[in-house]
């Protein structure tokens, strides 16, 4: 992403007025985060009109509008977002008429502007991190079993499916016909071959985690380098080293977070935003499983853990942060505050991934403590 | 794409109303040559009008995909393109018009000023509609009955299931290397179904490999993978009969990895061989915490498999020791009672599967008679079959048709609505001419013919019969089928019988093993059902209960090891949703197993179906 400028409000305590480009599906993301209803936003959009009766002559113009957000419609797979509004009047004063429902497409192309009412730490930070081109890099994983395969790319804040092979192998029986067999296996590893060189672009990626219950990783990347030897794909062959085999006992995509929070794969991965996420997660889960009073979750219990300074490390979930209740979100982010001036730290799960999605189902917010607390739920229990 | 002025040829066919509805048409091989010939012709034909993507696979279909003589049609059939000029130029009258209006959406000319919000509506509309052909499909509506049709040569089932010999099926189990298939294999030499050339090959073949023990192994073990590393992969069935009984054997793997497939196994059987290794500290690393045997027989228990036999395996390496046999036993009977398991339904026999000793054929050393006097393994064998039929024989009258579908067979010709599915009757009986329903798709159908024994599917000489009854495993043909919409797990019952719900929520009995991570909302797993495998997570955690099923607790904020809870399940990527039936309805079909990160977590009932 690209920040041409930011100016905050100092009148309006809060406001800021961002210029900004996106450029991948990940600023797109980021975008999505920082607009909120009732923000107003500049750009151009192309117009054709027709310039006389007959209809013959068409003119393409780039007109600069102004519209206050109604709604949003965001697809992180296709790409897409895109924001609903009303016109309203802006200072260049042409005649443009105020009032008419519009809809803006982001693109890569021409810069918008955003003008935000509460611009906080938080939108702050995720601006940082989108113009960061550093820790961009995405990873993607092929996870598999005996007949699925799942091709995905996994970024900073999103798991994304891009395409899942699956084929019925023949069930073995005594006298099995071993060559329709192995034929269909082959065509099997071909498919993966082929979705791996049409979904995912190597140039931009760093590492390709290839996982699996039993061999089947293994196998997979003895195919994908015969069928590029065969091919000369030189893309592919130059990359070799790219390729990362794992073990998951799985080859749904759960697979890939069992390698993500793996310790053994750790020292590959750590850079991952994601796998670092998992990690949080999974230490989590431990303290719960364990039943130490050091891990809760709820609004309510991490409100009172938070006021006796005890959370090391606060859960939030994007939603929660971006919810359309500004009370409650000016509430988070206090919690965010007092929680990282406490020497704690608060991390943000993307529910585009699936930790995300789990963390949103228990209320979307959790935390661990540096002590036990005990019964921080009592007080629900009577209510 | 350019578009179409070609009226006339569209008209012809008028079946299909776009590119992807005609794909979905095509079975695999046809859409894999129509991949391989496409693109070639599309680029052939670039200069020519009318050539969108459908009409050039209609064409390519009529022409049986030969590339050539479709271009040859084709070029006669459409017009040149008139050089490099505008194509809008070209074409003129109403078909223009309304092709203009179908471009709208993708030049987006704009007239006067600003769109307003009836423009974007359109927009979004085509996004929705894109969506919608996906899930279009989904709800795929056939014929469905509730009417029973009559058997065309009627049975009396009583007499029938009298003058049947038992039928049993039985899986093998247990960890890694405790020679299942060794003794799968040995026990299908015995019986003379592997032949002394067949062995000899296989013997020379495993020689060559460096790997001769594996000999018997690999009449079950054949694909390479498997040959090459030594393990199997996937399950094995085998019929075969003696005078006394017939049997379904199903071979399952001991690695860890391939636990899914001994699930499968598991679920296909009645009654399961526990396979241990009693050479000195092999059947210790068989049983520690992360070995398969314990996990093989807390999923069978689960499962509801209730009779086993544990085979006392490679009991030569310790020169068939009493004292070793007691030890092990001592061990593992305290584990078995303690998941579930009833001591006397519990055998326990000595063998060596390589050797033989104790399987069927070759008797015990004396120094084994001196203080074992039971029956062989297949002797045992036989002796359970004849028990549990005399059970399920009771309930096969009464009991509704109820079919699990195991595999589909390919048809060498794609003919009309004709379908051969094999797979196990879990209750009830069939015959030819009788009406049945396939869930999830809801298509009913009528048996043609059923096959059994081990010739099934497209082999010309396999048997047939006209009674099918619980336990069987057999091939139908079914007629009025269509099988592009059945897949391996589904589940057939007879048309009157109304009970098994298609869903994706529902609600289990769950009981939790050691786990070292709790259960919460939201948490991922997957679910076992049947021969089916679906990635699924917790939707809510209801209350937690006690052995009868009474709530104890209500607030549950999560799931720790060994506890009893209702909890709400459902299943995650998923496009199509999965038969089900409650435990009321049938204990076995309802089980289902939980696995996460490699390891049985959790096992349940289905108690409610959400719709």
């Amino acid at each position: 992403m690209k920040v041409i400028s930011l100016k905050k409000d100092s009148v309006t305590k809060g406001g800021a007025v961002i210029t900004l480009l996106p450029e991948d599906k990940e600023d797109l993301f980021t975008i999505y985060q920082i607009i909120d209803k009732d923000d107003e936003l500049i750009f151009k959009k192309k117009f054709t009109s027709k310039l006389d009766e007959t209809g013959k002559k068409k003119s393409t113009d780039l007109i600069k509008l102004k519209i206050k957000v109604i709604s949003n419609e965001f697809d992180m797979k296709g790409e897409y977002l895109k924001y609903k509004g009303i016109t309203v009047t802006d200072e260049t004063g042409d005649n443009k008429p105020v009032g008419k429902y519009l809809g803006f497409t982001l693109d890569y192309v021409y810069p918008f502007t955003i003008i935000k009412h509460n611009f906080n730490k938080f939108m702050q930070k995720l601006l940082n991190d989108a113009c960061n081109v550093e820790q961009k890099s995405d990873t993607a994983a092929i996870v598999l079993q005996e007949g699925i395969a799942h091709v995905c790319l996994v970024t900073a804040s999103s798991t994304i499916l891009k395409q899942k092979i699956e084929y019925s192998m023949p069930k073995k029986k005594r006298a099995t016909d071993v060559v329709k067999f192995d034929e269909k296996t082959e065509k099997f590893y071909k498919a993966i071959y082929n979705a791996m060189k049409k979904d995912l672009d190597l140039e931009k990626l760093k590492t390709i985690i290839l996982c699996s219950p039993g061999f089947y990783a293994k196998i997979l990347m003895d195919k994908i380098v015969q069928y590029a030897e065969e091919e000369h794909n030189k893309k592919i062959l130059d990359n070799r080293g790219m390729f990362f085999i794992a073990h998951s006992s799985t080859g749904y995509l759960q697979g890939i977070n069992e390698v993500l929070k793996n310790p053994l794969y750790a020292s590959k991965l750590q850079d991952t935003k994601y796998s670092k996420e998992n990690l949080i997660m999974d230490e989590f889960l431990l303290h719960l499983n364990k039943d130490d009073d050091k891990a809760w979750y709820g609004e309510k219990e991490i409100t009172k853990a938070a006021e006796y300074g005890a959370i090391n490390y606060l859960l939030l979930t994007d939603k929660v942060l971006h919810s359309d209740d500004i009370a409650q979100r000016g509430k988070y982010l206090k919690l965010m505050d007092s929680v990282e001036s406490n020497g704690g730290k608060a991390l943000v799960f993307s529910t585009l991934h699936s930790l995300g999605e789990e963390l949103d189902q228990l209320t979307g917010i959790a935390c661990i403590l540096k002590y036990p607390l005990p019964d921080l739920d009592e007080d629900n229990n009577e209510v | 794409m350019s578009y179409s002025d070609y009226s006339d040829g569209a008209d012809d066919i008028p079946d299909f109303h776009d590119e992807g509805e005609f794909d979905d048409y095509l079975n695999d091989e046809d859409y894999d040559l129509m991949n391989e010939v496409f693109p070639p012709l599309k680029e052939e034909l670039r200069d020519y009008h009318g050539c969108d993507n459908l009409t050039l696979k209609l064409a390519l279909l009529d022409n049986d995909f030969d590339l050539e003589s479709t271009v040859v049609e084709l070029k006669k059939t459409l017009k040149k393109k008139k050089a490099p000029k505008k194509p809008t130029n070209t074409a003129n009258g109403t078909a223009n018009v309304a092709q203009k209006l179908a471009d709208v959406s993708i030049s987006k000319p704009k007239s006067n000023g600003l769109p307003d919000w009836l423009d974007e509506e359109e927009e979004e509309d085509e996004r929705k509609d894109s969506d919608a052909g996906d899930d279009g499909r989904l709800v795929q509506r056939y014929y469905k009955t509730t009417v029973p049709t009559k058997p065309k040569k009627p049975q009396d089932i009583s007499a029938f299931v009298q003058s049947q010999l038992p039928h049993l099926s039985f899986v093998v189990l247990g960890h890694v290397d405790a020679g299942k298939s060794t003794l799968m294999g040995r026990l299908l030499y015995d019986l003379k179904i592997v032949n002394q050339a067949q062995l000899r090959k296989l013997q020379k073949e495993s020689e060559t490999l460096g790997k001769s023990s594996f000999k018997f192994a690999w009449i079950m073990d054949q694909t390479n993978e498997e040959r090459e590393r030594g393990v199997t992969v996937s399950i094995c069935t085998s019929h075969f009969s003696t005078e006394r009984a017939n049997f379904t054997i199903v071979d399952a793997p001991g690695h860890r990895d391939f636990v899914p497939n001994a699930i499968m196994g598991i679920s296909q059987a009645e009654m399961a061989i526990l396979c241990v290794d009693c050479s000195t500290n092999a059947f210790e690393s068989g049983f520690n915490l992360d070995g398969q045997t314990k996990e093989h027989m807390l999923l069978a228990s689960s499962l509801g498999i209730q009779n086993l036999i544990i085979a006392m395996n490679k009991m030569d390496n310790v020169n068939w020791s009493q004292q070793r046999f007691e030890e092990i036993k001592s061990k593992l009977l305290p584990y078995l009672v303690d998941i579930g398991f009833c001591e006397d339904n519990i055998s326990w026999v000595p063998i060596s599967g390589f050797s033989g000793e104790g399987v069927h054929k070759i008797d015990y050393p004396n120094e084994v008679k001196q203080w074992y006097n039971g029956p062989t393994l297949m002797a045992t064998l036989e002796n359970t079959a004849s028990e549990i039929s005399k059970e399920s024989k009771k309930t096969t009258e009464e009991d509704p048709f109820l079919f699990s579908i195991l595999e589909i067979i390919p048809l060498k010709k794609t003919n009309n609505e004709l379908a051969l599915v094999s797979g196990k009757l879990e209750s009830g009986s069939i015959q030819p001419g009788e009406s049945l329903t396939i869930y999830p798709s809801e298509q009913s159908c009528i048996v043609d013919k059923i096959q059994v024994g081990s010739q099934q599917g497209q082999s010309t000489n396999h048997e047939e019969t006209d009674v099918a009854i619980k336990g069987d495993f057999v091939t139908l043909r079914l007629r009025k089928a269509y099988p592009e919409d059945i897949q391996d797990g589904d589940l057939a019952a007879s048309v009157d019988y109304l009970s098994v719900h298609s869903a994706q929520v529902f609600i289990l009995e769950l009981t939790t093993f050691e786990m070292n991570r709790p259960l919460l909302p939201g948490t991922p797993f997957i679910l076992f059902i049947g021969v089916k495998e679906q990635p699924a997570k917790i939707k809510r955690l209801i209350s937690l209960i006690d052995e009868d099923n009474n709530v104890t607790k209500k607030k549950v904020r999560h799931l720790g090891s060994k506890q009893r809870a209702l909890v709400e399940v459902e299943l995650i990527e998923v496009k199509r949703w999965i038969p089900l039936l409650t435990v009321s309805e049938n204990d076995r079909l309802s089980r289902v197993v939980l696995r996460k990160d490699g390891r049985t977590i959790a096992a349940g009932k289905i108690s409610e179906i959400s719709e």
